[in-house]
């Protein structure tokens, strides 16, 4: 290999750790460091008596489920590797970045020397993965030294790497060769044939609804059914292949890892065949990163959005880059029907390019699909009795609670998830500075942007949740939920009515709190996609989650007292009524409103004392 | 009208603008050029109301930036250099939401002729990301002209434009000084500056060297009697190796 390639290389890996060393010259990367070294010694050195949660779902015996691990693995690996040559995958392999593309390709180096090198070069991120992926899966019953079972993922990796290279580079020749379908039809039939038999297999030997108890039962069936000869034949490959990640003893790995070396050689010499196409190819693979990169980039320092242009000028002169395709999927138009006038408040402007944003960036195909498979699975499960707790038969219910638990959780979680808000568009800062509007004015748009969107999905949970529930069995699940069914509809509507009054008012505490820390510690919150890499952003982001929560407690505080001493003022000691339940919920909910009010009109001066050079990237 | 008193920009130790005073009338056109550090995006960014002066005051349109500035920024439009778009928002929506935001009652009515002006009558439906570098920038000139500013700062404004935007802008320009808005446009490609502006600002480390028409400017400095400005401005910024 050209000597110039190894040096590329070394400098990079020298040069980047230097920069991520070079800003612990600053006191909070130096703090963030700490917090996430601490957070992963924590991970690393927990109680180990309980061991980890995935065997509890295997048969108990020998191995403590390891074969069935394995198994799962080598499933899960074919599927994989089906999906990439169904499907395609995201090119990520052939990827080079746009410096490389432009100095090594018009270089003279061989097709080989840049597949070697785009292969060597991807080992690194393999071998931190390798590394990551060992040290958190240490306890999982191995009994490997660590080495070995770093080497063994390592391997493993690498080996799935280059298998999707070379499906890449399969198809992209296909494609280019015209007729793409009939070119690539013989892998294409291998592969959904092969998916077709393990399902078949999987499904003729389940022994029908109910027939099982329990998720550990239905594995043990999955095994019985892919140890017959053709499920076993073309799992054959993908056992090989993870064989050594989950060797029991030093003298399995050894047995292992013949087979598994000679599959990563055939997967090179396979690679290294490539024709012309790489550099089509790799080329095209380039520039769809580099266009993803560019965006986020943009995004995050608050600049334009690269064009295909840039991206063409970034691949260099190839060509053979398809960049009349079209746009990838986050800048797709989707027609959002929203109306705006001319006239009225300028501030719902904001609300509505935010709430446009959001539906334009949701891809609400994947999350319906999303929903629809998580719902069928669990009805199925539960109506099969894998969940053992339930009785057949519950699937409505338990999916009633699903929805009910999902509204609670978005609680927490959704102003972690929704950010169309300051938390994006302070990278716009120097264009929201420009507009004629109070500082208050833009924050309390911002936030009811995010507030309206949380909301709504919460309200849309909620009202399933109590539909589901309703249509459930009234003595199914017991306590609460009974109770619940069997008061009367005036009470229950109220509760409900209730509970989706609070929520703005709740939601919008959380979104109030992470915006101002936005915009209160720039630094210390992300600021839409992307940013800097390194350990400091995990502590800082763990920092900045604590802070979170640390002031959304403060700003609940008064109102929770309230609502205590009114709860406790009615009861007398004794059970609390819904009338005092219900007094005690609108004095915490004004006491809310109040604090927020106040909240935002502060956040509007600071924003508007807010010199929009503080917020530049570091 | 735009004015400018005894504007400075520090940050920390560094005085990026120091004491900078002047004024543009209506109609009136003047030129911020500097070599790269001088503190023009700094001045520029300061007049759009994006950073906020260390000392000194602006005035835009009679209003206060500091004590006025929703009535100030009604009245300004700010066009960068490095166009800054809504990734979600297309062409349209784009000018629907600074309508709404400016509160520009006839906005329908001027919302095609101004994409016409700019060529962006085909591209209305399109997401910022289908557009080329040039198309985004005229987006982001027609988002600051939609509510008729009489105030109008332009950071390098002709970047990524093709010959025949350079020609539109340029008379989008003048047009917009000879109906009385006060513009300031910063540029490095001096012809334009000599070619549209009626006076220059010429600033270095900070601080204002020359101000005033150029003929004024020349006419202060013998030696340089007939020459061009790029003479002018390498004498004024004291290079010698470059004069």
């Amino acid at each position: 290999m050209n000597g110039a390639l190894p040096f590329l290389v070394a400098r990079t890996v020298r040069n980047r750790f230097s920069a991520q060393v070079r800003r612990l010259r600053s006191p909070r990367y130096v703090i963030a460091v700490a917090v996430a070294c601490g957070y992963f010694f924590l991970l690393l050195h927990r109680p180990t008596d309980e061991g980890v949660g995935v065997p509890a779902v295997l048969p108990p015996g020998q191995g403590a489920g390891r074969t069935e691990l394995a198994l799962m693995s080598a499933v899960g690996l074919a599927l994989f590797a089906a999906k990439w040559w169904l499907i395609g995958s995201s090119n990520a392999a052939l990827a080079f970045s746009p410096a490389e593309v432009q100095f090594l390709f018009p270089a003279p180096l061989s097709r080989r020397t840049l597949v070697l090198y785009r292969i060597g070069r991807a080992q690194i991120p393999l071998l931190v993965s390798a590394l990551f992926i060992t040290f958190l899966a240490r306890r999982a019953g191995a009994s490997l030294p660590v080495g070995l079972r770093v080497l063994s993922v390592w391997m493993l990796f690498s080996t799935l790497s280059l298998h999707q290279m070379g499906t890449a580079l399969a198809r992209a020749g296909a494609a280019q060769r015209g007729r793409g379908l009939r070119r690539n039809a013989l892998p294409i039939v291998i592969a959904g044939g092969g998916i077709m038999i393990l399902f078949v297999s999987a499904v003729r030997s389940w022994p029908g609804t109910h027939g099982v108890e329990g998720i550990p039962a239905a594995v043990a069936h999955v095994r019985a059914a892919m140890a017959m000869p053709l499920p076993a034949a073309i799992l054959w490959p993908f056992r090989i292949a993870i064989a050594p990640s989950y060797a029991g003893s030093a003298g399995e790995w050894a047995l292992a890892m013949g087979p598994a070396m000679a599959l990563l050689i055939l997967h090179v010499a396979w690679v290294l065949r490539a024709d012309t196409v790489f550099e089509d190819a790799a080329v095209e693979a380039s520039a769809r990163r580099a266009a993803r990169i560019a965006r986020a980039r943009a995004r995050a320092a608050g600049a334009a959005l690269p064009t295909p242009s840039v991206v063409d000028k970034v691949s260099g002169s190839m060509a053979a880059v398809r960049l009349d395709r079209a746009p990838p999927p986050a800048a797709r138009l989707r027609r959002v029907v929203l109306p705006l006038s001319a006239a009225g408040d300028p501030a719902v402007a904001v609300l509505w390019k935010n709430t446009l944003a959001l539906a334009r960036g949701l891809r609400l195909r994947t999350m319906a699909f999303v929903g629809i498979a998580i719902s069928a699975v669990v009805f199925a499960f539960s109506e099969l009795g894998l969940f053992g707790d339930l009785p057949p038969g519950d699937g409505v219910l338990f999916l009633g609670w699903l929805a009910f638990m999902a509204a609670l959780f978005l609680v927490v979680l959704g102003p972690l998830a929704i950010r169309n808000d300051l938390r994006q568009d302070l990278l716009h800062i120097d264009l929201l500075r420009t507009y004629p509007l109070g500082g208050a004015t833009l924050v309390f748009a911002e936030i009811a942007s995010s507030t309206l969107a949380l909301t709504m999905i919460q309200w849309l949970l909620l009202a399933a949740a109590y539909a589901l529930l309703s249509a459930s069995p009234a003595d199914a699940g017991g306590g609460a939920v009974s109770r619940l069914l069997a008061a009367p509809l005036a009470d229950r509507m109220t509760l409900l009515a209730v509970t989706m009054g609070a929520l703005p008012i709740v939601n919008m505490s959380s979104f109030v709190v992470q915006n101002a820390a936005a915009l209160l510690f720039p630094g210390w919150i992300r600021l839409g996609p992307g940013g800097i890499s390194g350990l400091e952003v995990i502590g800082q982001r763990i920092l900045g989650m604590l802070g979170s929560l640390t002031g959304l407690a403060l700003l609940l505080a008064l109102p929770t007292a309230g609502a205590a001493i009114v709860l406790g003022a009615s009861a007398g000691g004794g059970r609390p009524t819904l009338g005092a339940v219900l007094t005690a919920a609108l004095v915490a909910l004004t006491a809310a409103a109040a604090e927020i009010a106040l909240a935002i009109q502060w956040l509007g001066r600071r924003f508007d004392r807010t010199d929009a050079a503080a917020l530049a990237p570091v | 009208m735009i004015e400018v008193s005894g504007l400075t920009k520090l940050y920390g130790d560094v005085v990026a603008v120091d004491d900078l005073s002047f004024r543009v009338g209506p109609g009136e056109v003047m030129g911020l050029v500097g070599p790269n550090g001088a503190g023009k995006t700094t001045t520029l960014r300061s007049l759009a109301g994006i950073i906020i002066p260390t000392r000194g005051s602006i005035r835009i349109a009679g209003a206060d930036l500091a004590t006025a500035p929703r009535r100030a920024k009604a009245a300004l439009a700010f066009i960068p250099d490095e166009p800054q778009l809504f990734e979600y928002l297309t062409v349209s929506e784009h000018l629907r939401f600074i309508a709404r935001l400016y509160q520009v009652g006839d906005a329908a009515a001027r919302v095609g002729p101004l994409l016409a002006e700019l060529d962006l009558l085909d591209k209305r439906d399109a997401l910022p990301a289908e557009l080329s570098r040039g198309m985004r920038q005229k987006l982001a000139i027609a988002c600051g002209l939609l509510h008729s500013p009489s105030a109008l700062i332009l950071d390098e404004p002709l970047t990524g434009l093709d010959p025949a935007g350079i020609r539109k802008m340029k008379a989008t320009v003048a047009h917009r000084a000879r109906g009385g808005a006060a513009v300031v446009l910063s540029s490095h490609l001096l012809h334009l500056v000599e070619e549209l502006c009626t006076q220059i600002l010429v600033l270095h480390r900070g601080r204002r060297v020359a101000y005033g028409p150029i003929a004024s400017i020349i006419a202060e400095r013998p030696e340089l009697a007939g020459r061009g400005l790029e003479d002018v401005f390498l004498a004024l910024t004291g290079d010698p190796a470059r004069t």
